[in-house]
C-alpha cells in the first residue's frame, strides 16, 4: 500500500478580487498517493491552480484541512511553508518562469541558492539533471536562446533539484507543439516509474488524461468526479 | 546569491548606473568639500599657532578693520616682560600688475599686505613665524621695496629684483617668503608707511601692536598684565586664545559641511529606493517562483537588499576616486590645501553602504511580502 503524502479534507479557498470574496474551491476532499500521476483537468476558472497551489503548499485553505506529509498547513507559517516546499515540492510552470539573466545551469540551481549546500555538489546536481532532461550541450546558454520545450526541460530540471517527493506542473505544456508537449509528458512520466515521483499537473489538455492513473475533473470549484486508473 | 544580485542589477544598466552616480556624486561631494574644510582648517590651525606672543587692537573694531593708537607702542615696550613691541597694518588687494587677481574661489584670491616696521631681526611675517627663500628681509626705514609670499611669486613668476605693481604703486620686490600655511604665503611684506600710504590709513594709526615677550612661557599672567595697564580699551589676546575662538568658527563651519553632505545623502538614498522599488516590482512574478521553490521571505529580503548594497560600494568607490580627483584638482589650480584623511575615505565608504542597505530596507521588505500565489498568477 503506498504512502499517502497529500490529503485533503472538506477544502474552501476563496479570496478577494476587488470587493467580492470569490469562491474558487468548495467541498474539495481527495486523497493523493506516493507514485500518483494526477491530471487535473477543468475549463478556466474551475480552480485548477488554485487547487494545485493548495497541494504545493503555496497557499492556505480558508477552511477544511490540507495534510502534506501529514503536516496540517493551516498550522504553519511562512517559513515553514517555504521550508515544506523546499523540500518536498517543485514546480513546473506554463510560462516556465527561468530567470532571464542566468543561464540554463544557474537556473536549475536557483531553488539551492539560499540553502548552505556545497557549490561543487549544487553544480554536480545540477549537470546531472539537465543531462537527463538531455540538455548537457545547451548548459551554459540563456533562456532567450532556448526554445520552448527545451527552456521547459530546464524548468523541470528546476523542479527536481531539491530531490523533492512531489512534482506540480501547471499547464506544462499549454506553451509548447503538440509534439514537443509529448516529449515533455513522455519525460514526466519516465521520472514518475523510474523515481517514484508524485506528479501533479493541471491542465485544459485533454489528450493528457490517458497518462493519469487518478484524473481530477473539476468544474466551478467543486469536483466533478475522480476517476481511477 | 551575490552573483544573482548582480546579475539582477545588470539588467537595466542604465538605471543602475545613474543611481551608482547618484552615490558617486553625492560621496564625491562629501570629500571634496571636507577635504576642502580639513585643508583649510589645518593651514589656519598651523597659521595660528605660528602667531607669536600676544596681539593687542582696540576693542569696538573686528580684528581686520580696527584702528589702533599708534603711540600704544612705547607704552606698551616699557611693560617689564616685553622684549619688543611692533605696530603692524593688515590690509588686502586684488590688483596686482593691473589685474584682477582670481584664482577659483574668492578667499584664495585675496592677497593680504603686511606693513611694520623691522626693529627686530627675527624674521616674522606679520606676526607669523617664516623664512626667506630667497633675497633678504626689508631692513628699518627702507622704503618702496616688498618682500613677496611663495605663492605670489609663482602665480605671477616673480623673482628677487623684479617690480611688482600693487594697486597704482610699484615697488622692488627683494625677498622671497615661506610660512607653513598657503593663507599667509599669499601675502605681501612692506613698510609700515609705505602700506599706510597704499591703503589710506589714518595717520598716528594701526592695525594692531604685535607685542614680543622676554619669557614665551609667562603668556597668561603677561595677558592680564598688559590688561591692567592698558584697561578696558583695548583687547588683548594671546595666540593661544585666538586659536580657540577661531576653532569654534571652523567648527560651525564643519558643522555646515556635514549639513551638505546629508542632503546629498538624502537624495542618493530617495534615488536607490525608488530603483530598488521599482525593479523588486517589475521581478513580482519572478520572486512568487523563487518563493514557491522554496525561497523563504528572509532569502528574498538577503537578495535585495545584497543588490542596494552592490549599488551603495560601487557608488562609494566610484565616489572616493572621484572625490579624490576633485579635490587634488582644487589643490593644483586653486591655491588651497586640501588634506584627504584616511578616516574620511574610510567612513564615506561605510557611509555609502549604509545609504545603499538603508534606502533597500522597504524594497527588501515589500519583496518579501509579496504574495506566491498572487505573483504566479501575474502576467
Amino acid at each position: 500500500m503506498p504512502k499517502k503524502i497529500i490529503e485533503m479534507k472538506n477544502v474552501c479557498k476563496e479570496y478577494k478580487m476587488g470587493k467580492v470574496m470569490v469562491k474558487a474551491l468548495c467541498g474539495i476532499s481527495l486523497d493523493i498517493y506516493e507514485g500518483d500521476f494526477v491530471i487535473i483537468v477543468g475549463p478556466s476558472g474551475s480552480g485548477k491552480s488554485t487547487l494545485l497551489h493548495l497541494m504545493g503548499a503555496l497557499d492556505r485553505p480558508s477552511s477544511g484541512k490540507v495534510l502534506i506529509g501529514g503536516k496540517d498547513l493551516s498550522l504553519l507559517d511562512d517559513w515553514s511553508l517555504a521550508m515544506l516546499r523546499r523540500k518536498t515540492m517543485g514546480f513546473v510552470f506554463q510560462m516556465f518562469n527561468l530567470v532571464p539573466t542566468l543561464n540554463a545551469l544557474e537556473n536549475v540551481m536557483l531553488p539551492l541558492e539560499p540553502t548552505g549546500k556545497d557549490e561543487v555538489e549544487k553544480i554536480r546536481r545540477a549537470k546531472e539533471l539537465l543531462k537527463i532532461v538531455g540538455l548537457e550541450h545547451r548548459m551554459l546558454h540563456k533562456p532567450s536562446e532556448l526554445s520552448g520545450g527545451e527552456s521547459q526541460r530546464v524548468a523541470i530540471a528546476r523542479a527536481l533539484i531539491n530531490d523533492p517527493a512531489i512534482v506540480l506542473a501547471d499547464e506544462p505544456t499549454g506553451n509548447l507543439d503538440s509534439k514537443t508537449g509529448a516529449q515533455i509528458i513522455d519525460m514526466l512520466l519516465k521520472m514518475n516509474k523510474e523515481r517514484n515521483k508524485t506528479f501533479i499537473i493541471a491542465t485544459h489538455d485533454l489528450s493528457l488524461l490517458k497518462y493519469g492513473n487518478k484524473n481530477i475533473y473539476l468544474r466551478d470549484g467543486k469536483i466533478e468526479k475522480i476517476v481511477e486508473r | 546569491m551575490i552573483k544573482t544580485a548582480f546579475l539582477n542589477l545588470w539588467r537595466k544598466k542604465t538605471r543602475t548606473i545613474l543611481s551608482i552616480a547618484m552615490i558617486t556624486v553625492g560621496i564625491a561631494a562629501i570629500i571634496a568639500m571636507t577635504s576642502l574644510a580639513d585643508g583649510l582648517f589645518m593651514d589656519i590651525k598651523s597659521a595660528v599657532s605660528q602667531i607669536q606672543g600676544i596681539t593687542i587692537y582696540e576693542k569696538s573694531q573686528g580684528i581686520l578693520s580696527a584702528k589702533t593708537d599708534e603711540k600704544l607702542v612705547d607704552e606698551i615696550k616699557k611693560i617689564p616682560g616685553v622684549k619688543d613691541a611692533k605696530p603692524l597694518i593688515i590690509a588686502t588687494t586684488r590688483s596686482i600688475e593691473g589685474r584682477e587677481s582670481n584664482f577659483g574661489l574668492e578667499a584664495a584670491s585675496i592677497i593680504r599686505l603686511f606693513g611694520t616696521t623691522y626693529k627686530s631681526n627675527s624674521e616674522t611675517v606679520g606676526g607669523v613665524k617664516g623664512e626667506i627663500l630667497k633675497g633678504r628681509n626689508l631692513k628699518e626705514g627702507e622704503r618702496n621695496k616688498v618682500v613677496i609670499g611663495k605663492e605670489i611669486a609663482d602665480r605671477y613668476n616673480k623673482f628677487v629684483g623684479d617690480k611688482i605693481r600693487i594697486n597704482n604703486s610699484t615697488y622692488e620686490i627683494v625677498g622671497i617668503y615661506r610660512t607653513g600655511s598657503k593663507f599667509f604665503n599669499l601675502g605681501i611684506l612692506m613698510a609700515l608707511e609705505d602700506l599706510r600710504e597704499l591703503a589710506g590709513f589714518p595717520q598716528g594709526k594701526v592695525s594692531e601692536i604685535s607685542v614680543e615677550l622676554d619669557d614665551p612661557t609667562e603668556t597668561d599672567r603677561m595677558v592680564n598684565m598688559i590688561k591692567f595697564k592698558l584697561g578696558d580699551k583695548y583687547r588683548v589676546i594671546s595666540s593661544s586664545q585666538f586659536a580657540e575662538s577661531l576653532s569654534n568658527v571652523l567648527d560651525n563651519v564643519k558643522f555646515l559641511v556635514m549639513a551638505v553632505a546629508s542632503i546629498a545623502a538624502i537624495v542618493a538614498a530617495v534615488g536607490i529606493l525608488n530603483t530598488m522599488l521599482m525593479s523588486v516590482m517589475e521581478r513580482y512574478k519572478e520572486i512568487g517562483v523563487l518563493k514557491a521553490t522554496g525561497w523563504t521571505n528572509g532569502s528574498i529580503m538577503r537578495m535585495v537588499l545584497y543588490e542596494s548594497a552592490i549599488l551603495g560600494i560601487l557608488g562609494g568607490t566610484a565616489g572616493i576616486i572621484l572625490g579624490m580627483a576633485l579635490s587634488k584638482f582644487v589643490e593644483n589650480y586653486v591655491t588651497m590645501r586640501v588634506y584627504v584623511s584616511q578616516t574620511l575615505l574610510i567612513e564615506s565608504f561605510i557611509f555609502a553602504i549604509a545609504v545603499g542597505l538603508f534606502a533597500g530596507l522597504y524594497p527588501a521588505w515589500k519583496a518579501s511580502t509579496f504574495n506566491p500565489v498572487d505573483a504566479l498568477r501575474a502576467e
